[in-house]
């Protein structure tokens, strides 16, 4: 079997799937050598129509990209994936990089000009497979917005909660909207979007942080609908063109109910440019205390929104940003709120808009921050004395 | 400064799937078949025997199937008069807790017999829950007594030690995690007084593990044990 691909056509998916794929040594050391342990940490070359395809998994992942090459007597193996990812990504962009089976299947040849790698190559047949059942719902949803919904909230995922339902991104998915939550009980990430998605009933796949992660990377803003497969607890879907596949098992679990979390109302709002906050958040992040990251926030009609912080040497600080305060009642008492600088900074992050609005009731409420344009919600529950 | 959580709510605890049946085998059956003969049942145990837990459970699962049913803490609800029992007797399901609590108590022995009359008319299932058995519990109203004594009893024993822990494990499992083994020896070791207040305590660890976004380990059951108890924190 031999075939050639240019570098860059390579060394973009090879990123993807090298991520995918486990590191070895993060795999038990027990069972470290054996060809199933080499064989998670491989790539899958497969030969298919127009060329080829490499495929990544970690057991509850699955990710393949179809490689265009012209080749001969192509046949499955696998090659070490964060050793071809390390050799291929330092030829020079243009290279082209050939791939050659020695003839017992034993090593694949790795070359490029002078450079010459016989990489062991473990049986095709070790590699896992994620067995999924039959197709149950199939939706289509615009990549562009699936890529807009994930990236809107995934900050908000739970990190290490042993709530395994909390460590991945809910799509609640209607007949006619699809909305991505994501939540670690501190804070909350809501993103909804119009769409047709050809599903009668409602379906809350929960998809894990780590299948989230991938998909933000290989979804692009293409404007084309992607059908998403749901099955049990597996989800697929295909990128269109034939260029990536992907599948993922989910989350097992019930999401808790988000929609009673979603303030409907908040006395005081606030508008900010969210560049300017953003800068003063940051900047005010060394006089935060260095467990809590509190901040105090504090709303005053005709005044500037204040920053303020103090850390346990006793250096302070005080930011100011402008701001435009609405209010539904005629009063004008001043609201306090502490809450985490870093939470606010990752929900500005997440709007993309050019000004954010904050909406408060009072120091013991959640604070609401909403794009000036745009539906997503983010909300932000705050610290008490 | 402590950090607030979001009131994402819980899924419910007292659940059919929660309840370790060990040691009181049977009354899975026993509710099952309930409805059938149109009947009643008296449960009857110590503090920690399960009581509230089979009468929540049995709610859960009747508005699950979209049956009515109401469960009634008549020790709470004993200040609010026998009124608070009106309109019952359109549930299919009846579920009195501490039934005890308002026996020989003015008005209230009038109304829970007639609220079992109706019942039985209705064809509901009546279900109620005390610490004796319903020969053992003074009544007034010979009426009401003769119509206690004629529910199906059933005694429900406290669980022993490797049971609790199963209970415990289920319960953190209903919630959305595993308990370690090792952390419900120490919960164990270092709470005497039965399941109740274990599963307070684990409540307890459920929220400052939120808040804290930690993991509920040994060492976090000790830091949680030592700080006095603090008021649930809501939005």
């Amino acid at each position: 079997m031999k075939f050639t691909i240019e570098q860059q056509a390579l060394v973009d998916p090879l990123r993807k799937l090298a991520s995918t794929a486990p590191d070895v040594a993060s795999l038990n050391a027990s069972v470290s050598g054996t060809d199933a342990v080499n064989a998670v940490a491989s790539i899958l070359i497969e030969p298919e129509k127009g060329g080829v395809r490499f495929t990544a998994t970690d057991n509850t992942l699955r990710l393949a990209f179809h490689i265009p090459v012209e080749g001969e007597d192509l046949k499955p193996c696998t090659v070490p994936a964060s050793t071809l990812l390390h050799i291929c990504s330092r030829f020079s962009a243009g290279a082209e990089i050939c791939f050659e089976l020695e003839g017992d299947g034993k090593a694949m040849n790795v070359s490029h000009g002078r450079s010459r790698y016989k990489l062991v190559v473990v049986d095709a047949n070790e590699f896992p497979g994620i067995t999924s059942q039959d197709d149950e719902y199939e939706l289509s949803l615009p990549e562009n917005v699936l890529r807009s919904l994930l990236s809107s909230v995934r900050y908000a995922m739970a990190q290490n909660d042993m709530r395994y339902y909390l460590l991945g991104v809910l799509l609640d998915v209607g007949p006619d909207s699809v909305t991505a939550v994501a939540t670690d009980g501190h804070r909350m990430a809501v993103a909804e979007h119009a769409v047709q998605t050809g599903v009668n009933e409602s379906v809350q796949p929960i998809i894990p942080s780590k299948g989230v992660e991938e998909l933000t990377k290989i979804l692009t803003d293409q404007e084309q609908d992607l059908v998403l497969h749901l099955a049990g607890n597996h989800l697929r879907l295909e990128l269109s063109g034939d260029r990536c596949a992907f599948h993922t098992m989910l989350v097992d679990g019930k999401y808790p109910d988000y929609r009673t979390v979603v303030p409907t109302e908040r006395k005081l709002r606030a508008e900010v440019s969210r560049e300017a906050l953003i800068k003063a958040a940051e900047r005010i992040i060394p006089v935060t205390d260095e467990l809590t990251q509190a901040v105090i926030l504090t709303f005053k009609d005709g005044e500037n929104l204040e920053i303020g912080a103090r850390n346990n040497k006793g250096d302070t600080g005080e930011e100011q940003v402008e701001m435009k305060i609405n209010r539904d009642d005629g009063a004008e008492e001043e609201v306090k709120i502490s809450i985490n600088i870093k939470y606010l900074i990752d929900s500005l992050q997440a709007l993309g808009c050019p000004d954010a609005v904050l909406a408060v009731n009072d120091g013991s409420k959640s604070m609401l921050i909403t794009p000036s344009e745009g539906s997503s919600k983010h909300i932000i529950m705050p610290m008490k004395a | 400064m402590s950090q607030l959580i979001l009131p994402l709510g819980s899924n419910p605890r007292h659940t059919f799937a929660n309840f370790c049946t060990d040691g009181n085998e049977g009354i899975l059956d026993a509710l099952e078949s309930l409805p059938r003969q149109g009947g009643s049942l008296w449960l009857h145990g110590p503090q920690d025997s399960g009581k509230t837990h089979l009468l929540q459970a049995v709610c859960h699962q009747a508005k699950a199937r979209e049956v009515s049913a109401a469960y009634l803490p008549l020790k709470q609800m004993r200040e609010l008069g026998p009124e608070a029992l009106d309109g019952l007797e359109q549930c299919l399901w009846i579920c009195l807790d501490d039934v005890d609590a308002v026996l020989e108590q003015g008005d209230w022995e009038q109304r829970l017999f007639g609220l079992i009359n109706q019942a039985m008319d209705h064809g509901a299932s009546l279900l109620m829950a005390a610490r004796q058995p319903a020969e053992s519990v003074s009544v007034a109203l010979p009426d009401l007594r003769s119509r206690l004594r004629g529910a199906v009893s059933f005694p429900l024993h406290p669980l022993d030690d490797e049971r609790q822990s199963e209970a415990l494990r289920r319960r953190a499992h209903s919630q959305g995690y595993d308990l370690p083994e090792d952390a419900v020896r120490y919960m164990q070791r270092h709470v005497v007084r039965g399941l109740g207040q274990l599963c307070q305590l684990l409540d307890q660890l459920e929220q400052a593990s939120l808040s804290q976004q930690r993991r509920i380990t040994v060492p976090f059951v000790r830091e949680v044990l030592a700080q006095p108890p603090t008021s649930e924190s809501r939005l």
